[in-house]
């Protein structure tokens, strides 16, 4: 009888510590004691998603919140006192609050159509209080277009390998790197990201990299290959009022899946 | 008391009477829709107006005014970016002003009338639970017009505006009212 009265009370209990123990409100926290880390991708289609990540399963309290804009800096488009009209529905497409996708992740989503390259994307962080930290911004690498392999062509695995990867309108200021995917029967499988080193418009890639674990499969399967330009990681502390050590990267995403057969 | 009252009001419509056939006071509410021409995506505004004026003869007049906007909202619908989430932006705009007006009394149940205006505006953008801007101006407008009398003192009015430039925005207005005039 007592068992039975306790048992659900520590059941309770315990789930009570789970998950949420080691997670802590911002609006618990001085600006200092806030890591936000933050990545702007921009993919073929011009859809460009804006995350910021908070170390420390650190989680935004009501009313901290982070602001993501494209080519207009934020406080600017919070406060204004001239073409009210025109600033106004800038701010009305532009200025996102970002929403939360996980515990201490944030992300906002918009497009770069009708701005020039090279696309600025800002971020900046409001507390509860009003009180504005700050903002910072990355310019986002130049695109590119993926030439070889082509969309949806078939390749062998035996006979063209390794697969000649190119890609137009290369920037030797830039890393690349590769993620890729495959889909056999049914199952997924992915290979390590693969280092491609500062962008030359081409690499080589070996089935047994690009395959990976599905390599000794004698079947056909489709891959996507994730081809990243990565800009340069910058430190954004200062400028956003938080916390040291937080970073924002600006990255140009192409993907491209063709067949492969054995 | 009656034929006291009555005789106050003899004696009042005599000493207007020259008013009335020389010069007259207008009163006049109106209420309309308003739009922006230059800018796509916002949504039309009602506004409500109140007109005093003075004709010292019944072909020019002068009035002064003040005006109330419903807010502007930008419609999302028409962005060009409508695939991402929007916040909604309302403006609210307020005003007043003065005009001189050319009529045409060219009969006694059709009025055309031409109006110059000084409208004297403030503006205020409001989105995420605050104000995110502000501006105020002023501007000159033009009013195209007609009074349609039905008895001496009262009748309708059909009139449009357009101001340009109101912190960036053409807007035009069509609009209906009544009008008292003695």
């Amino acid at each position: 009888m007592e068992i039975t009265r306790t048992l659900p009370l520590l059941l309770l209990v315990s789930l009570g510590g789970c998950g949420e123990s080691s997670s802590v409100p911002s609006g618990s926290l001085t600006n200092n004691n806030i890591y936000p880390n933050i990545t702007v991708v921009e993919n073929q289609n011009g859809e460009v998603v804006t995350t910021a990540v908070l170390e420390g399963s650190v989680y935004l309290s009501d009313g901290d919140k982070f602001y993501a804009s494209l080519g207009t800096p934020p406080d600017q488009l919070i406060n204004f006192s001239d073409d009210l009209f025109a600033t106004a529905q800038t701010m009305s497409t532009r200025l996102k609050v970002m929403e939360k996708r996980t515990l201490s992740e944030y992300f906002a989503t918009d497009t770069s159509a009708g701005l020039a390259a090279p696309v600025r994307a800002y971020v900046a962080f409001e507390r509860g209080s009003g009180q504005w930290t700050g903002q910072t911004w990355v310019d986002l690498p130049p695109a590119f277009t993926i030439i070889n392999p082509a969309s949806y062509s078939s390749l062998s695995r035996v006979n063209q390998n390794p697969i000649a990867l190119t890609w137009a309108d290369s920037d030797n200021t830039a890393m690349m790197e590769l993620d890729s995917q495959a889909v056999c029967n049914g199952v997924r499988y992915s290979a390590p990201t693969i280092s491609l080193g500062p962008d030359t418009g081409s690499a080589s890639v070996d089935a047994a990299d690009y395959f990976y674990a599905a390599g000794a499969l004698d079947t056909t399967c489709q891959v996507a290959f994730t081809l990243r330009r990565l800009g340069l990681p910058r430190g954004i502390s200062e400028e956003l009022g938080l916390g040291s050590l937080n970073t924002i990267q600006g990255t140009q995403l192409r993907v491209v899946e063709f067949t492969s057969t054995p | 008391m009656d034929r006291l009252l009555r005789a106050f009001f003899l004696l009042l419509l005599f000493a207007v009477s020259p008013v009335v056939t020389a010069a007259s006071f207008m009163v006049s509410n109106s209420a309309g829709s308003a739009s922006i021409s230059n800018l796509d995506g916002y949504d039309n505004a009602m506004y409500l107006r109140l007109d005093v004026g003075y004709f010292p003869i019944p072909q020019i007049g002068f009035n002064i005014f003040i005006n109330d906007y419903d807010d502007f909202q930008y419609n999302e619908a028409y962005s060009l970016f409508s695939n991402t989430a929007t916040n909604a932006v309302d403006l609210v705009l307020k005003g007043r002003g003065v005009g001189v007006t050319g009529r045409w009394p060219i009969n006694t149940h059709f009025q055309p009338y031409l109006r110059a205006e000084y409208y004297d505006w403030d503006l205020e953008a409001r989105s995420l639970n605050r104000t995110v801007g502000k501006d105020s101006g002023g501007n000159l407008g033009i009013v195209v017009g007609a009074q349609f009398p039905v008895r001496k003192f009262f009748g309708f009015k059909a009139e449009a505006i357009r101001y340009n430039d109101i912190s960036g925005a053409d807007i035009d207005h069509l609009a209906l009212g009544l009008v008292f005039e003695f």
